[in-house]
């Protein structure tokens, strides 16, 4: 899972857009010590990436939090019964495997 | 190592341990709960006929999901609905931070209390539709990671990506959502 090394001297002149890439990238892998330490640089001098950078870790952990129970995120449980009826007649009469 | 009968479970148990993450998936591509709780229907429907062919490389929720994708895939043709391309233009990272680096709309501070945003009804009905304003390609790439938390590789196996081409389509998806949700929710309140 290569991706294009870093430059070092990105450490003091990451732009925005590049920043939040960056940070994005952190909440789904491993980043390298040169892109960590050009977010810190970054974060420390921008607010807007800071704040971008805590509104991610939030969003993340309010959905870690909220066991999917609201908006929809679960089938309802009428659903769930007419479901599993349609899969029990299949199961009981196995048809021939495609 | 395991082999893949015992990987793949008990076919019983698949509406009970993946039903929901499937019925989300669905929800997110197509918008319409009766279709996504058909699809999830035929989705699983289909996996028991299909079970034989289940190679045992990525996990059953992988493999379900998937199924389902395909024919989701099929769902939006038959709707006229065109998958890709275009329609990601307005979420290029420059419709959210220019060149210059200016934020078009700049994060503000949202509170460092996740529980209490967590048990907001209200809170979730507009996440909803902000997930649901994103172009269908970010939505799912969103999705998946977010509320289903599967892991890179997972993911990029499902779309058939690369983990540079995921990467960019998170990106993408957590600025627009972003600034979906200061626009309606955290502006909106406070």
């Amino acid at each position: 899972m290569a991706r294009p090394r870093l430059p070092v001297w990105k450490i003091l002149s990451l732009r925005c857009d590049e920043a939040t890439l960056l940070i994005s990238l952190s909440l789904d892998e491993e980043l390298t010590r040169t892109e960590r330490m050009a977010i810190a640089v970054h974060t420390f001098l921008c607010r807007s990436c800071k704040l971008f950078r805590r509104q991610m870790r939030l969003l993340r952990e309010t959905i870690g939090l909220s066991e999917h129970t609201h908006a929809g995120f679960s089938l309802s449980p009428e659903a769930r019964a007419r479901i599993k009826k349609a899969l029990d007649g299949s199961s009981a009469s196995p048809e021939a495997k495609s | 190592m395991p082999n893949k009968d015992s990987k793949l479970g008990e076919p019983a148990n698949w509406l009970a341990d993946h039903g929901d993450s499937l019925y989300r998936y669905a929800l997110g591509q197509l918008r319409d709960h009766q279709v996504a709780e058909d699809l999830v229907q035929e989705t699983l429907l289909a996996a028991l006929k299909a079970r034989n062919s289940y190679s045992g490389q990525a996990s059953v929720r992988t493999w379900l999901i998937g199924i389902m994708r395909r024919k989701a895939v099929d769902e939006f043709r038959r709707r006229g609905r065109q998958v890709d391309a275009k329609q990601n233009d307005a979420t290029a990272i420059e419709s959210f931070i220019d060149a210059r680096g200016k934020w078009k709309f700049a994060p503000r501070a949202w509170g460092s209390d996740p529980s209490q945003l967590a048990e907001n009804q209200e809170f979730w009905a507009v996440f909803a539709n902000c997930r649901g304003q994103l172009p269908p390609t970010l939505a799912e790439a969103f999705g998946l990671r977010e509320l289903e938390s599967l892991d890179i590789a997972e993911i990029c196996n499902i779309l058939e990506i690369t983990a540079t081409n995921l990467s960019v389509r998170l990106h993408r998806a957590r600025l627009a959502l972003r600034q979906c949700l200061e626009k309606h929710w955290f502006t909106a309140r406070h």
